[in-house]
């Protein structure tokens, strides 16, 4: 991959990353607590009962 | 329980004379400034009342008073409702400024107060974990910094020299 396209890349990320970090307080904390609901769901999961 | 709600709990806590100042910080406080990121737990910087049961258990009035409310200890943290919250004094300097220059925020409704983005930053930079670090880079890269208030917290706290020091290792400068 040639510098022009990392250099492309990098910049999208940067630019997604402020229009993120711009989003309102309260909607963020409501993604927090998806990502902790997620995040308890798979620690609580069972294991599969099929065997390989 | 959602976050929202623990907020509101907080609240409370602060309307009933219970501690006379909170601030969130970690990543919840990040997550004011920076894109939100998993976290386990949210800690909330907090300034003990000089009347103070015993200073041995300052805790002791609010997990009385939260618990009462439903919340429930587990471990170093009181639950209230999924979250596991940390109660941690203002007892260094830096934490110290960080309370008192702590903006008010509301979220729905609900007025709390979060570290300024510098502060949250030098206090990473104090605490210097790895998790620590990664969370400055975020604030650099989301622009979330004005540089000169954070130099001038470096500065007062004698974080000048760990700056630099991050600046060449983990930021590549000169």
């Amino acid at each position: 991959m040639n510098k022009r396209t990392w250099t492309t890349i990098s910049r999208d990320k940067a630019a997604a990353r402020r229009q993120a970090a711009a989003r309102p307080f309260a909607e963020k904390l409501v993604v927090l607590d998806r990502l902790r609901e997620r995040a308890h769901a798979l620690r609580t999961r069972k294991p599969s009962k099929e065997q390989p | 329980m959602a976050l929202r709600d623990v907020l509101s709990e907080l609240e409370a806590l602060e309307h009933a004379g219970i501690v006379p100042r909170f601030a969130i910080g970690g990543a919840v406080g990040a997550t004011r400034y920076i894109e939100p990121a998993a976290t386990e737990d949210v800690d909330v910087c907090i300034v003990f009342p000089e009347s103070a049961a015993s200073p041995l258990a300052p805790h002791g009035s609010i997990y009385q008073f939260l618990t009462a409310r439903g919340a429930r200890a587990e471990g170093a943290h009181l639950m209230i409702g999924d979250w596991p919250v940390q109660f941690l004094p203002a007892d260094n300097l830096l934490l110290a400024e960080a309370l008192a220059a702590a903006r008010e925020e509301d979220v729905d409704g609900v007025g709390t107060r979060v570290f300024t983005a510098e502060h949250l930053a030098a206090i990473a930079l104090q605490l210097g974990r790895a998790k620590d670090k990664l969370r400055v880079v975020q604030f650099l890269e989301a622009d979330a910094l004005n540089m000169d208030v954070f130099a001038a917290i470096l500065d007062r706290h004698g974080l000048t020299e760990r700056w630099r020091e991050f600046s060449r290792t983990i930021l590549g400068d000169q």
